[in-house]
């Protein structure tokens, strides 16, 4: 198990209401499992409250970067302490 | 023909003759509207020898098809020149209410020709149209204009487009604004309307366009109003605006730093939107019929510079004027540039980069003191960048030779033009090729020089994929690419003519079905994609008809040196595996680079393969 600290990219600080969360997991998708059960119902009830009728998944609109690299969403890539993970969205813009 | 109101504005600003030409019922059928159609008439009307700044070079303005109708986020209106600022072809796009406005004011588009003798400006109502004296609003900024503007005409509800003081000085990258901070923004159009003195154009009317069937282009803009309220990225435009991007950017490498030197440095995330949203955000603004409402609305209480109400500046911006200088930016300083430029009215992409290289060379040694008239232009040095694009607003001192580009200054002090980050003149915006490897190809093969608006290429490559084009997410760093960029420019073009904003995700269907609705034409996706693409290869044949030939689609070199830290992770795209497949699908020559006779023909242009001498 490693310690590792998620950064919620950009807009998903707004939709999750937390910069960053630090987990213990073995792999990426351990990570996915925690993110789901502790923030999905954060992310669906902000959809919610911005008049959302139609059910949205985070992970169809998300993707995890291990120390930079855009991973698959259902990645088991194993993770070691001091790895970098963040979440963003998977559309730029601007 | 339905879907249109029929009629361009012709406006002779030597003679100050104002007639009324019959939309071209072929051009409209082929490209559509907005810059696409744009394209098609200044391709009859400009050649290698037009100055951009003379009286001969037309500005044209046209409506998107969709401009003004209930269809969700298809505010975009564009407009295309000769550019003062390229010497070859420019266009550029914008939201905002002008082209709804300009629609219901009864014209598909304007062209300006000619040249005033003193400042004036274009009143249009109700299908009737008049020069007015500008003298009195010649010099005044882009928020005190449209305010003079609608006083003097009594009429609030008045939508403007308009110049800044940057253009009258004739500044080769000023903006033409619209309300919001809206612009048209790259390219230099708003120079030619300062070469033309003609400070602004103010649009206001009620005339109803015909549609082919209004009752069925009702139902399908609802559908499509449905889809974009419904979707993912329209809530996370409207929390985050496009501002949000920045903390990504640091993630990814995306954003430019130290004029393209550095790992994007993470102090940007004090400015990023969604520090905005949590610190200083009071509202949205929207523009016509646009659900989404991305545009920030702040109120900056701390600080040097402070507002009561203030747009926020866009991602694109914030970069620019930022970390492309080493700036370390509180909200307020942020807000402040964006101010400065807007007011101004040019182009931050092109201000910000050029201003970037001057650091750059500063920090080199290149030049010193001497040359910039005593700035200190080393990294981070705010109160310096600040003068600097005050200078670049005036066109004045070292502000004139920055306001001159970065190719421009190569040549002046004797740089390698691989120095200059651009492509055909134009600097390459804010989302570096080195982090997603398909925007090497954008960059390289936009018409108009550096466009990253001009593909989905950081959509596919930043895990969304395309499904109605076929394309699959791929990764940012791989480099078959040139499939998906083709297709992607091919979709973009479609859209910018139509007017439909990147951020309104409509199913294809669905825009199929508002276009023959609203027009008639019966059109499929097959043919509106093909449309797509017969705007991009005329606008390339423009491009090459003005001079531009293989050679200058490349990258420069300064930005193919990998930078090991930081999101980019050492990596540069591989153009020359790119460009060639790339080339072979576009079928264009390898050394005109013109398209070619036979892929013209096939999309019905064979006078413009004989135009520009297609093989």
């Amino acid at each position: 198990m490693a310690k590792v600290t998620v950064n919620f990219l950009g807009p998903l600080r707004l939709f999750l209401g937390a910069p960053a969360a630090t987990f213990e997991a073995g792999c990426v998708a351990e990570v996915r499992e925690v993110i789901e059960k502790n923030y999905g119902p954060v992310f669906q009830k902000k959809l919610r409250s911005m008049g959302v009728k139609k059910s949205l998944s985070l992970w169809d609109n998300s993707l995890f970067l291990l120390n930079g690299r855009s991973l698959k969403k259902e990645s088991d890539a194993p993770l070691k302490d001091g790895d970098k993970l963040d979440l963003g969205v998977t559309v730029a813009g601007g | 023909m339905n879907g249109y109101q029929g009629k361009l504005l012709i406006a002779d600003l030597t003679t100050g003759a104002l007639t009324d030409e019959p939309l071209n019922e072929k051009y409209a059928r082929d490209f559509l509207g907005g810059t696409g159609l744009a394209a098609r008439y200044l391709f009859d009307l400009v050649d290698e020898k037009t100055d951009p700044l003379g009286p001969d070079n037309p500005l044209i303005l046209m409506t998107g098809l969709l401009n003004g109708t209930s269809g969700p986020s298809v505010s975009r209106w564009g407009g295309v020149t000769k550019s003062p600022y390229t010497g070859h072809y420019g266009d550029a796009n914008a939201g905002a209410w002008f082209g709804a406005e300009l629609k219901n004011a009864g014209y598909d588009g304007i062209i300006l020709k000619g040249q005033a003798a003193k400042p004036v400006f274009l009143l249009i109502k109700d299908g009737v149209a008049e020069l007015r004296d500008a003298a009195d609003l010649w010099g005044k900024d882009t928020t005190q204009t449209p305010e003079e503007i609608k006083k003097t005409c009594g009429d609030k509800r008045l939508q403007i487009a308009c110049i800044g003081p940057a253009s009258e000085n004739l500044v080769r990258f000023g903006n033409i604004m619209s309300e919001h901070g809206h612009s048209l923004g790259r390219a230099g159009l708003g120079c030619v309307m300062g070469s033309k003195k003609i400070k602004a154009i103010a649009v206001r009317g009620k005339i109803k366009m015909p549609m082919d069937d209004s009752e069925k282009f009702r139902q399908a803009a609802s559908k499509a109003m449905t889809e974009v309220k419904e979707a993912f990225l329209t809530q996370w435009m409207h929390e985050g605006g496009t501002a949000s991007w920045v903390d990504s950017a640091i993630a990814y490498g995306d954003g430019p730093t130290k004029y393209y030197t550095a790992p994007t440095m993470p102090e940007a995330t004090t400015i990023s939107g969604a520090t905005m949203a949590e610190t200083c955000e009071i509202g949205h603004t929207a523009c016509f019929g646009c659900p989404i409402r991305c545009r920030k609305v702040l109120q900056i209480k701390e600080g040097k510079y402070q507002y009561e109400k203030v747009e926020g500046p866009e991602y694109e911006s914030l970069i620019a004027l930022g970390a492309m200088m080493g700036l370390e930016l509180d909200m307020s300083t942020a807000v402040y540039l964006n101010e400065l430029c807007n007011q101004y009215g040019f182009d931050t992409i092109s201000s910000g980069a050029s201003a970037g290289y001057a650091f750059y060379l500063y920090e080199l040694g290149i030049i010193s003191e001497k040359d910039t008239g005593g700035l200190k232009l080393t990294w981070g040095n705010t109160e310096a960048a600040i003068e600097l694009l005050h200078l670049i607003g005036k066109n004045q001192g070292f502000g004139a030779i920055v306001a001159g580009g970065t190719r421009r200054m190569t040549q002046r002090y004797g740089r390698p033009l691989g120095e200059a980050v651009q492509t055909k003149g134009l600097e390459i915006p804010m989302h570096d090729p080195r982090a997603y490897h398909s925007m090497g190809l954008v960059y390289a093969t936009a018409p108009r020089g550096a466009d990253h608006n001009k593909s989905d290429g950081y959509q596919v490559d930043g895990g969304a994929g395309h499904p109605d084009l076929g394309l699959d997410a791929s990764d940012r760093w791989g480099d078959e690419k040139a499939e998906m960029v083709f297709k992607s420019q091919n979709f973009r073009a479609l859209t910018d003519s139509l007017g439909i904003c990147h951020f309104a995700q409509i199913p294809f269907n669905m825009i199929v079905d508002m276009v023959n609705t609203s027009t008639g034409l019966n059109m499929d996706m097959e043919g509106l994609l093909k449309a797509g693409e017969r705007i991009f290869q005329l606008q390339r044949a423009l491009s090459c008809k003005l001079g531009i030939s293989s050679k200058d689609d490349v990258l420069p070199d300064l930005i193919l040196r990998p930078i090991p830290d930081g999101g980019q992770e050492g990596h540069v795209p591989d153009m020359e595996k790119m460009l060639p497949e790339y080339y072979k699908i576009r079928d264009w020559n390898n050394i005109s680079g013109k398209p070619s006779r036979k892929r013209l023909q096939s999309l019905n242009m064979p006078e413009i393969a004989t135009s520009i001498g297609a093989k």
